[in-house]
């Protein structure tokens, strides 16, 4: 009914949602669902009632990396909201995104000075890989305060952690595609343990 | 790692004018109860997972539009012309002042937004909305990418790429105006809007004014692949492939 795991499950349930409406209730495997579609249904889940639907499901993948502790994917609570506070106010501020300002002005300079050099050799370039690299780059910079290290292969170490994330995706966030779950988990059992 | 990497910020000092990265950041709150290291870990997990990929994919979205599009990538290099002008580059006091911009970037939200079906909210107990009985414990899905692309919502060109429809619109992504929600809403949305928006706003502006860019192999604007994979963003499904031209006057190299 779903097209197979080969669809991409927003347009799967874009299409359901044309025929069944704005909200459904699915029965997923053993998870009960409810898609929401229109901004109006939206505004319910997310403003009107949001309080009721402030939790996240506990997602296998997360289990194995800081999932719990984490902001993103941590239950709803007091350990929860100080995080989140903690977030906005000291990392995520007005006053943090200015100050980093001499950190993007710089990396950002040295990946035009490169697509300089390839637009003087008239080279193909591939923009997605030097976009992803750029950010990757400027992530690690301001998270960690180096993209380099010695003793690890911080280059590699992230783009596997990026891609397992996007398997976790399928897996957990779709129920439909718990078959693959065994599998994403040993994987991510597997890459994780580099942190 | 992360444990080594943390170890090593409370050990090192700082020198003067050190930029205080995330880790020096939380390791000062350190008396605030709730920072841990096994919190601190978990921050930094999950910022360079939310900081890197999802904002690298609104750019190279942006850019695969605004080259399918010739009459956008050129109005938005007018703009950058009369704001900042050929001969510098974009610096971020530039950005609030690129308006079209602003529109170019919540266009390419709209038709690709980086998390389509958001992250999954969970009930936390049982509650009747429009009169379906909702379990407490149950998924919910928002198809985000659905609601960008509904031409009752939309108009009839929903699925064009065309900034100007929000020329006279006051709605905007940061979570009150339910049509256009990449970054969710409520308690749950993204904590790092402004953030990320700054970081892609920059990066498309110095890449378009920088640049003129164009499709190798004699591929027409039209033919560009514009297939997405599935991810925890949405990322393109071929690369991004283009013959860059560089277009600033010589004086900018000085910078």
């Amino acid at each position: 009914m779903l097209g197979g795991t080969e669809a991409l499950p927003h347009r799967s349930l874009q299409s359901l949602s044309q025929r069944y409406g704005p909200i459904m209730s699915l029965q997923l495997g053993t998870v009960p669902t409810v898609v929401v579609s229109s901004p109006e249904a939206a505004e319910l889940f997310l403003k009107t009632h949001d309080a009721v639907f402030a939790n996240r499901p506990k997602l296998e993948a997360a289990q194995y990396t800081y999932g719990p502790e984490s902001v993103a994917f941590a239950e709803y609570g007091a350990h929860w909201r100080g995080v989140r506070k903690v977030c906005t106010t000291h990392l995520l501020s007005a006053s943090k995104v200015e100050g980093f300002g001499p950190l993007r002005k710089r990396e950002v300079g040295a990946m035009v000075e490169r697509l300089r050099e390839a637009a003087a050799a008239r080279e193909v370039v591939d923009l997605s890989e030097r976009v992803g690299e750029v950010l990757r780059d400027m992530a690690c910079k301001m998270v960690l305060g180096r993209n380099k290290d010695d003793r690890f292969d911080l280059k590699g170490i992230l783009s596997e952690t990026m891609s397992v994330s996007g398997a976790f995706n399928l897996a957990d966030y779709v129920p439909w595609f718990r078959p693959l779950d065994l599998q994403v988990s040993m994987l991510i059992k597997k890459k994780f343990h580099f942190l | 790692m992360l444990e080594e990497m943390i170890e090593e910020h409370e050990q090192a000092p700082k020198a003067k004018g050190h930029l205080n990265d995330f880790i020096d950041t939380l390791l000062s709150l350190k008396d605030a109860p709730i920072i841990d290291k096994r919190s601190i870990k978990g921050i930094v997990f999950d910022m360079i997972i939310g900081a890197s990929e999802t904002s690298s994919n609104v750019i190279e979205w942006a850019i695969s539009e605004l080259v399918r599009h010739p009459r956008v990538m050129e109005s938005l290099q007018e703009e950058l012309k009369d704001v900042v002008g050929m001969k510098k580059m974009v610096e971020d006091n530039d950005l609030a002042k690129l308006r079209y911009l602003d529109m170019v970037v919540k266009e390419t939200l709209r038709l690709h937004p980086v998390v389509p079906l958001l992250a999954p909210h969970e009930s936390m107990e049982d509650i009747v909305i429009e009169g379906y009985y909702i379990k407490k414990k149950s998924r919910i899905i928002v198809n985000a990418w659905a609601i960008g692309r509904d031409p009752k919502v939309w108009s009839e060109n929903a699925q064009v790429f065309y900034p100007e429809r929000f020329m006279n619109s006051s709605v905007d992504f940061k979570g009150q105006d339910f049509e256009l929600i990449p970054f969710g809403s409520g308690r749950r949305s993204c904590p790092g809007i402004a953030m990320g928006l700054t970081i892609v706003k920059l990066v498309i502006a110095q890449l378009v004014h920088c640049f003129k860019w164009e499709l190798p192999y004699g591929i027409g604007h039209h033919e560009l692949d514009m297939n997405e994979k599935s991810g925890l963003s949405m990322p393109r499904a071929t690369p991004l492939l283009l013959i860059p031209t560089y277009r600033l006057l010589h004086e900018a190299l000085v910078n």
